[in-house]
């Protein structure tokens, strides 16, 4: 179940294309806008390019939400259409539906233009500005891959592009007011800064997986720390567990064990109230997190974590207390 | 079917896409503004006319029926 | 109520000598009750009669005003709903006339609309007079309140301010300023006679020529035709300035203009005059004086009777000063919308400017003409083809003047003597 699936390279594919697309797309608007022209590229040409561009956005864009949608590890089912309300990093993953509907609402003012008169259509179009920086927050924010150098060359190239783009546009458009201009332009350069600022403290740190809100039993596959695990939970461990069972307020039943003959290790069962045998595993290693995993909850409990199998058998230690002893063993996933 | 070509004065803005896409009928002059050359706009030029009209960023084009 | 027995009024039709705001009553005794039309058959007989009396707007384009009426009579059928605008903002500021008749004869103008909204069927009518003439918008005020208390019956009325600007009194200018936008022209179509005020069909006529309706109405369309000529039946007012005087004259058309200034100004012919208002003609002295007043023969001359303007040119003034100050004024007087006739004008301007105070090569005198030919017709009004029309004919009338100019600069009159072509300097608002 780790695996990554295909829609979720699908996902990711389709939505750097649509942030590439969407640099482009008003990099070009804006030079529509300062009405440049060469012998090459008459302005109907670039107004013309702008717009194609703008719709293949929507296209690489309505590919990027439904394989996300669609893809089984996240989950996200149609709700995450609804701005924050996905569960799989709600606040990022909310910037990108309002960016695409801010693109959506520039599409279909643009087909009814001559309907509803060219203020109205203006008016929406100019938000269309906000969709940008939306969509890199996004990408930044919910995207798995900030890590990753040809992705920040990618984030890093479209930001300067726009950022250019930006200048043009001030240049042109506040050519008789140097002090504001030099305000418009410091503030552009103050946003990218901040972006940059804020990406080296967030996406790019350990822990932004979990801070933004990627649901617990994903965190293993793709937000601990590699290597850890298989460390202490390598294949062909067998060990004595010994612990306690209780019960929290919401009817969760929580069972603590400790690894007899490694006692660094503490395993932590979570099952939810229901008895459904769906649980969580967490175990830490010096009080250091190796594993969250989901677990299966049947004659004895499975959980996956990494590469490792695992398997805890457990039994009440006598009839009376909640004291509880088990065993630990560890295969190749 | 008659059809004539106009612009607008007030929409106008001088973007001049029109000029680039029907330069048969229109010219732009010193300030960027089209001259519409006068006349019904004959059968085979009338999908140029529709470009420059579709094209127009600020909708300031029409072709009117003079039937 | 007692019969009025009323006589045919002979010159002057309008400007009968008061200089208090005529009163309702007076009003009567004067010309009677306003006919009213009952049926549709008599709405109609009324718009051919006015047809037939031959009278044409006053406010500067000359329709026939039974045309105008039948076709917004024939929309205002369709649209179930019209409206009648009384246009008073008389932005020419040379022109008196306007503001004159409506501050001495209300009543008259006031029956002028009712009788139109009568005619084409409108519900409505909208009194648009300039936010600066206090003396004829307090006319019309009091002149409402009085029919109201007399009783008329009378469609609901409504005044409207105009701003102090040259194209307010634009028909779609006048609509828009209505409608609650600026008094700026708009793009037609549509018309204001198919949609105007509301969007209901709007029929915008110039006060001279509803109070000459109201007449007509009352007396008919041969007596109407019992002055002027055949085809410039009637008469009409005129705002004559020489010198330092203005006056506001009522004329029988067919005049001849040197008639109109003959005795204001003794022993000294003008230079030249010009005619019809700031979007007229310049025309030279003595070949103007010879000139009738009325459409036709104007026409020939390149001329015509515009909004009445008559403004007397003394010989020792420079007509290329006075033509670049009007121009000037008219190029500040664009409404702003237009390319050809924002960029057009002020290019003209000043280059005419140069050419009547400073210097120019015959070039620049060239590349006036080719400005003029590429704004014509361009713009959403007739501001810009009125424009040129005045500066063509001044560079034609004073052609020696402009042959001096360019040779040894601007003559002592451009640069020392006063302006005589009056020109107003307030605050620019559009509403």
């Amino acid at each position: 179940m780790s695996q990554p699936s295909p829609l979720w390279y699908a996902t990711r594919g389709a939505g750097i294309a649509t942030l590439m697309l969407l640099t482009a797309a008003v990099v070009l608007g804006i030079v529509t806008s300062v009405r440049w022209k060469s012998e090459d590229w008459p302005r109907f040409l670039v107004a013309a390019l702008h717009r194609n561009i703008s719709l293949f956005v929507i296209v690489f864009g309505v590919v990027h939400v439904i394989t996300a949608i669609a893809d089984p590890i996240t989950s996200l089912g149609l709700k995450a259409l609804v701005p924050f309300a996905s569960d799989y990093r709600p606040l990022w993953l909310g910037i990108g539906v309002i960016s695409a509907d801010l693109l959506l609402a520039i599409v279909a003012t643009s087909l009814l233009r001559d309907r509803l008169g060219y203020v109205a259509w203006r008016v929406v179009h100019w938000l269309t500005y906000a969709s940008w920086p939306l969509a890199m927050l996004h990408s930044l924010g919910t995207g798995t891959d900030p890590h990753s150098g040809w992705f920040m060359l990618v984030a890093a190239g479209c930001t300067v592009s726009i950022l250019a783009a930006l200048f043009w546009r001030i240049n042109q458009g506040l050519g008789e007011h140097p002090n504001l201009r030099l305000l418009a332009q410091g503030a552009c350069a103050a946003g990218a800064l901040v972006l940059v600022v804020w990406t080296a403290g967030g996406p790019l740190q350990a822990g932004w997986a979990r801070a933004a809100g990627t649901p617990s039993y994903l965190l293993a596959s793709n937000g601990a720390t590699p290597g850890s695990a298989s460390a202490v939970l390598a294949p062909g461990v067998v060990d004595q567990l010994q612990g306690s069972l209780s019960q929290a307020r919401d009817g969760t039943l929580q069972v603590s064990l400790s690894d007899m003959q490694n006692p660094a290790l503490q395993i932590t069962l979570n099952v939810a109230g229901q008895g459904a045998g769906q649980a969580s595993l967490t175990a830490t290693q010096n009080g250091t997190p190796i594993c969250q995993a989901p677990a299966r909850v049947a004659v004895a409990v499975t959980a996956q974590c990494g590469q490792t199998q695992v398997t805890i058998t457990l039994q009440r230690a006598d009839g009376r207390s909640n004291a509880i002893v088990g065993e630990l063993t560890t295969e190749a996933a | 079917m008659k059809v004539v070509l106009r612009v607008n004065p007030i929409k106008c803005k001088a973007e001049g896409l029109c000029a680039e896409l029907f330069p048969e009928r229109i010219q732009l002059d010193e300030w960027g503004y089209p001259i519409i050359e006068q006349g019904d706009i004959p059968d085979d030029q009338l999908e140029h006319a529709q470009r420059a009209v579709a094209e127009c960023p600020r909708l300031a084009l029409i072709l009117q029926d003079q039937t | 109520m007692a019969v009025v027995q009323v006589e045919a009024p002979t010159l002057p039709r309008l400007v009968i000598g008061t200089d208090a705001s005529e009163s309702l009553a007076s009003h009567r005794a004067r010309v009677g009750d306003l006919p009213q039309l009952r049926s549709e058959m008599e709405r109609w007989e009324m718009i051919s009669v006015l047809e037939r009396s031959g009278l044409r707007g006053r406010g500067g384009a000359g329709f026939p005003v039974g045309t105008k009426w039948r076709s917004v009579a024939v929309q205002v059928q369709a649209a179930r709903y019209g409206v009648v605008l009384l246009n008073a903002a008389e932005g020419e500021p040379a022109s008196a006339k306007d503001r004159v008749l409506v501050a001495l004869r209300p009543h008259l103008v006031l029956d002028g609309a009712m009788l139109g909204a009568q005619a084409v069927g409108a519900g409505e009518v909208i009194v648009y007079v300039g936010r600066e003439m206090t003396e004829a918008r307090q006319a019309l005020e009091r002149a409402l309140r009085e029919r109201r208390s007399a009783g008329l019956k009378e469609p609901r009325t409504r005044v409207v301010e105009a701003p102090d600007r040259y194209v307010a009194g634009e028909e779609s200018a006048a609509v828009h300023r209505v409608n609650g936008g600026d008094a700026k022209p708009t793009f037609a179509p549509p018309r204001p006679f198919q949609r105007g005020v509301h969007g209901a069909p709007t029929l915008v006529q110039n006060v001279e020529s509803l109070a000459h309706a109201a007449l007509v109405g009352r007396f008919g369309d041969a007596w109407f035709r019992s002055i002027g000529t055949p085809t410039s039946p009637g008469s009409c007012l005129l705002t004559v300035r020489t010198g330092d005087q203005v006056r506001v004259r009522e004329v029988e058309l067919g005049t001849r203009i040197g008639q109109i200034l003959a005795g204001l100004d003794p022993g000294k012919p003008p230079r030249a005059i010009l005619l019809g208002g700031y979007f007229g003609a310049w025309l030279p002295w003595p070949r103007a004086a010879d000139l009738s007043l009325e459409y036709e023969s104007l026409r020939a001359a390149g001329a015509a009777l515009g909004c009445g303007l008559v403004l007397s040119l003394p010989q020792d003034r420079c007509g290329l000063a006075e033509g670049a100050r009007v121009l000037s004024y008219l190029a500040d007087e664009t409404a702003g919308q237009c390319g050809p006739c924002v960029h057009g004008l002020r290019a003209m301007a000043d280059t005419f400017w140069r050419l009547a105070f400073a210097r120019v090569r015959a070039s620049d005198v060239a590349q006036i003409e080719r400005w003029a030919q590429q704004v014509a017709g361009r713009g959403a009004c007739r501001h810009p083809d009125g424009a040129v029309g005045m500066l063509r004919s001044c560079l034609a009338t004073f052609a020696d003047e402009v042959q001096e100019h360019l040779h040894h600069g601007p003559c002592s009159a451009a640069l020392h003597a006063p302006a005589v072509a009056p020109i107003p300097d307030g605050e620019i608002r559009w509403r």
